[in-house]
């Protein structure tokens, strides 16, 4: 729970950044609070289902990939359209920004797993010195 | 923790007494490993049946419903569902790793990361089983307590 709530923070952060780079692009100069409980509510609705696609193993790592990313894209299209984001962005945008938000989680989950490993074979390996 | 080892020709098999003030989560531990040493899992290879040391397992898998018992080098059949194993070797240091694998974390001597995102723990005889990322915690906090101790 403490690690899903850490990745929806971070994750709502991430998606805050990108949107304020994009934003720059067509000249905004502001983000509606309304934006930043979006995007954080969009996040929470994401994470959950990301919690329950964790249960399926899946055969290929790629397949993984490919439906999560699907899932996420799908969510974020409903939610432009129940949010009204398609009278700013269009809809390629949206998806591209999500596409390189996901990039990014991809990147500090892998950077995290890692971690986790090397944690795990130093614990493996203190046992043997033991 | 002080060990004090005394042989008595007298004994018939091996007797262990833990001496407490207090049940400490070590104390339990040791007293869990006594309990697991010579603990045994009657499985079937080529319709005889065998009683296998737990701590000679290596891993416990589950394939189309059936479970087989990975030692060193034999493989064998047994009765009980993946649960309900996972529920009995608990206490002697079996994980599950996978949605169908329970792994003895005494036989791990490493995980590694593959090329696919998949992780894959080695295990002492030269084998290794595909661990799922979620499972990750529950190795960690094994070895955590078995490093405690």
């Amino acid at each position: 729970m403490k690690k899903m709530i850490l990745n929806i923070m971070a994750t709502t952060g991430i998606s805050l950044v990108a949107l304020a780079l994009i934003a720059t692009l067509y000249d905004g100069t502001l983000i509606c609070i309304d934006t930043v409980f979006q995007m954080l509510g969009l996040n929470i609705v994401i994470y959950i289902g990301l919690y329950f696609m964790d249960y399926i193993e899946y055969r290929y790592a790629l397949l993984e990939t490919g439906l999560k990313l699907i899932y996420i894209i799908l969510l974020v299209l409903i939610s432009g359209f129940v949010w009204d984001w398609y009278n700013n962005l269009s809809s390629a945008v949206l998806i591209l920004m999500t596409i390189g938000i996901f990039a990014v989680c991809v990147c500090l989950d892998t950077i995290s797993l890692l971690s986790e490993v090397k944690t795990i074979n130093g614990l493996i390996e203190g046992e043997e010195h033991v | 923790m002080r060990l004090i080892l005394c042989e008595r020709q007298n004994l018939e098999e091996p007797e262990v007494t833990v001496a407490y003030r207090e049940m400490t989560k070590n104390v339990k531990r040791v007293a869990d490993y006594v309990r697991c040493v010579d603990r045994t899992l009657l499985c079937k290879k080529d319709n005889e049946e065998h009683s296998i040391l737990i701590n000679d397992i290596f891993y416990v898998e589950s394939v189309d419903k059936k479970v087989f018992v990975y030692c060193e080098k034999e493989v064998f059949r047994n009765n009980y569902r993946l649960y309900e194993l996972e529920e009995m070797l608990s206490r002697a240091g079996f994980v599950r790793v996978s949605k169908s694998v329970l792994l003895n974390v005494e036989k791990l001597i490493g995980i590694k990361t593959l090329v696919n995102s998949k992780l894959e723990a080695k295990l002492s005889n030269g084998e290794s089983v595909y661990v799922t990322r979620k499972y990750l915690k529950d190795i960690r906090s094994e070895l955590i307590r078995r490093n405690e101790g």
